[in-house]
């Protein structure tokens, strides 16, 4: 009976064009905002992830990366004498004004890298080199930092500006993930860092360490916690522990939740109404299969069978569309657009509800059908 | 075959059904069915007793709402009763489950339609290849054993056609085939030349009386038309809930 249900759903184009049109509409709206909201998600946390480094120290009461709370200048040694603990190097984290030769101002992340090491600095490096950093006054920017303040025609490698009344000249420009703030991203050493910044008691923002090869990583956080009484996680637990603080304080989580929500249920109400209105307007031929011998079951599979097959094609379609829109609207990072295949997956699981609630409907009608509707 | 012809033939069938030699296919006794609840509680069948005989073909006739196509759902299995025994081909269908009476139906019955109530997407031999489908047949020997039926019903040359592309009297040649193809014993009929005109309907008859009617096999047709009364060999008459008269169809011609 499988055939004569495909047939059955096949054969009426409108419907099955506007159950797929539906279902299409509710996959790509959720995977679409779901990648945006995950994209937005991952960049919230991209100035932990394009430092690229295992763990990371900071104030006990550290909410969030962007969020510094200095910590005692003193920290660094304490971490490198901890067991296990293979190295540890400062890193400052700050914002500053950089005022261009045009005259222009702007805000910037100031990042502050151990000099000796430049641990933490960016894995790819567009323009210059990143160990000209150590040169007097240079500084290296992200390309975002670039687009930001003007363009290549306006900063590029060998420019000079001014952070807080001193100079810096751009040594290199460097490729990174944007940031959720999209704030220049201006690196340098970590002791000339503290010479552009106004004078503070504590100027130590972070910490980053490795724990040495064969020891256990969360052992080893857990000494650093015990030995300074301040925080310490890992690379991962600080992104997920800053993407919690962002979906808390901010209504990205919400607005994004809804929008995703309002696709799931506007693709069980389409799916729904049409595979209704589907049963309904054939209900005669139903009651017809079930005099001739049909059980419920079999109806139900046929339902079944017909929703799975419309909600995969329109699965299908709509993950094409969504990715497209993704390629073309959000390439070269200018979006946050990250499609994950848990997304896809929960798409998917979220897409079989919706096919098999659609699909319930019609059934629970057909469970009650009396075949003698067709002498009727 | 003449009329006359048809009539002495049926005519023989209906004397030897009274004789008491003809094996009983449908024993219907005491058979009671109502609708609703309470005050508004309508009894459509009020203590029915008939007995249709293998190889003939019944008509059950009588005014509208008299309750001719509940009893004949009833005796289709897709109706339950209130009170009665019913026996179709030897089988208790009072006492079966709705699984078991469904599973009964498929592997027993045809059924012919008033609408036809033809699956528009599926072409003649597909509808026809349904009974088949639902038995579990593979489907290509289903639509060949559809399409065979097709021939007998004389649309040979119409099995790729779907159902809105055929004339009202081909969708229930259609039909016939499809109630023929499981090759049942008991094939009920609701009205199958209602929707017809009258030289159509005559010949959906005939089509009828031809390839439904067989020694091992009965046919019930509830029809209000006079004009293929002709066709059967016995007819009930039903008013307000009861048999009020089993008769013999005398056939133009006969004495």
């Amino acid at each position: 009976m499988n055939y004569v249900a495909l047939r059955m759903l096949f054969g009426d184009r409108a419907k099955y064009l506007m159950l797929l049109c539906g279902l299409t509409f509710a996959v790509m709206l959720i995977v679409q905002q779901g990648s945006i909201f995950w994209g937005l998600m991952i960049w919230s946390q991209s100035s932990i992830s394009n430092l690229n480094v295992p763990i990371w120290v900071t104030d006990p009461g550290i909410a969030q990366v962007d969020e510094v709370k200095p910590i005692a200048d003193t920290t660094v040694d304490r971490v490198r004498s901890i067991p296990g603990v293979e190295w540890a190097v400062p890193l400052y984290k700050g914002l500053l004004r950089a005022r261009l030769a045009n005259g222009e101002y702007h805000q910037i992340t100031l990042t502050g890298l151990d000099s000796a090491t430049l641990i933490g600095r960016p894995a790819e490096v567009l323009e210059g080199r990143f160990e000209d950093l150590r040169q007097p006054d240079a500084v290296a920017l992200d390309q975002w930092a670039v687009e930001r303040m003007g363009g290549p025609t306006v900063i590029t490698v060998g420019t000079v500006f001014e952070l807080n009344d001193k100079l810096a000249r751009v040594v290199a420009i460097a490729k990174t993930q944007k940031t959720f703030t999209n704030i220049p991203v201006v690196y340098t050493t970590y002791e000339r860092a503290l010479r552009y910044v106004p004078r503070e008691r504590r100027t130590l923002s972070y910490v980053l360490a490795k724990a040495k090869d064969g020891a256990p990583v969360d052992e080893v956080i857990q000494r650093i916690r015990d030995h300074t009484g301040l925080g310490a996680f890992t690379a991962d637990a600080f992104g997920w522990k800053t993407i919690g603080w962002v979906l808390k304080n901010t209504g990205i989580g919400i607005n994004f939740g809804t929008t995703i929500f309002l696709g799931f249920v506007v693709g069980m109400a389409i799916a729904g109404q049409t595979f209704y209105l589907f049963t309904v307007e054939n209900l005669r031929q139903f009651g017809a299969l079930k005099a001739m011998g049909a059980s419920t079951a079999t109806l139900a599979r046929m339902i079944l069978l017909q929703a799975f097959t419309v909600g995969i094609t329109g699965y299908g379609v709509g993950i094409g569309l969504a990715t497209v829109f993704g390629l073309l609207t959000a390439q070269e990072g200018q979006l946050p657009f990250l499609e994950t295949w848990p997304l896809l997956l929960l798409v998917f699981v979220a897409l079989l509800m919706i096919c098999a609630l659609s699909a319930l409907i019609s059934i629970i009608k057909l469970a009650r059908l009396e075949p003698a509707i067709v002498f009727r | 075959m003449t009329a006359m012809d048809g009539a002495s033939q049926s005519q023989g069938r209906t004397e030897e059904s009274n004789g008491a030699r003809q094996a009983i296919a449908v024993q219907v006794r005491g058979l009671v069915k109502s609708f609703g609840s309470g005050d508004t509680t309508v009894t459509v069948l009020k203590g029915i007793d008939l007995d249709v005989y293998f190889g003939e073909l019944l008509l059950l006739v009588g005014e509208s709402g008299g309750g001719k196509t509940t009893l004949l759902s009833a005796i289709a299995g897709i109706l339950d009763i209130d009170a009665g025994d019913l026996d179709v081909l030897g089988s208790s269908l009072t006492n079966m489950s709705p699984g078991t009476r469904t599973r009964f139906r498929g592997q027993t019955m045809g059924f012919i339609y008033q609408q036809f109530n033809l699956l528009p997407a599926l072409t003649a031999a597909e509808n026809i290849a349904i009974p088949l489908l639902i038995q579990g047949i593979r489907k290509n020997e289903a639509i060949a054993r559809g399409r065979l039926m097709l021939e007998r019903v004389g649309l040979g040359d119409r099995t790729e056609f779907l159902p809105r592309n055929l004339s009202g009297g081909q969708q229930q040649r259609v039909a016939i085939a499809r109630a023929l193809v499981n090759e049942p014993q008991l094939l009920v009929c609701d009205e199958p030349t209602a929707a017809l005109d009258g030289p159509n309907g005559q010949k959906i008859m005939e089509l009828i009386r031809d390839v439904g009617r067989a020694p091992d096999r009965c046919v019930i047709v509830v029809t209000h038309d006079s004009r293929v009364f002709q066709f059967g060999d016995r007819m009930a008459e039903l008013t307000d809930g009861r048999i009020v008269g089993i008769h013999p169809i005398q056939k133009e011609g006969t004495v």
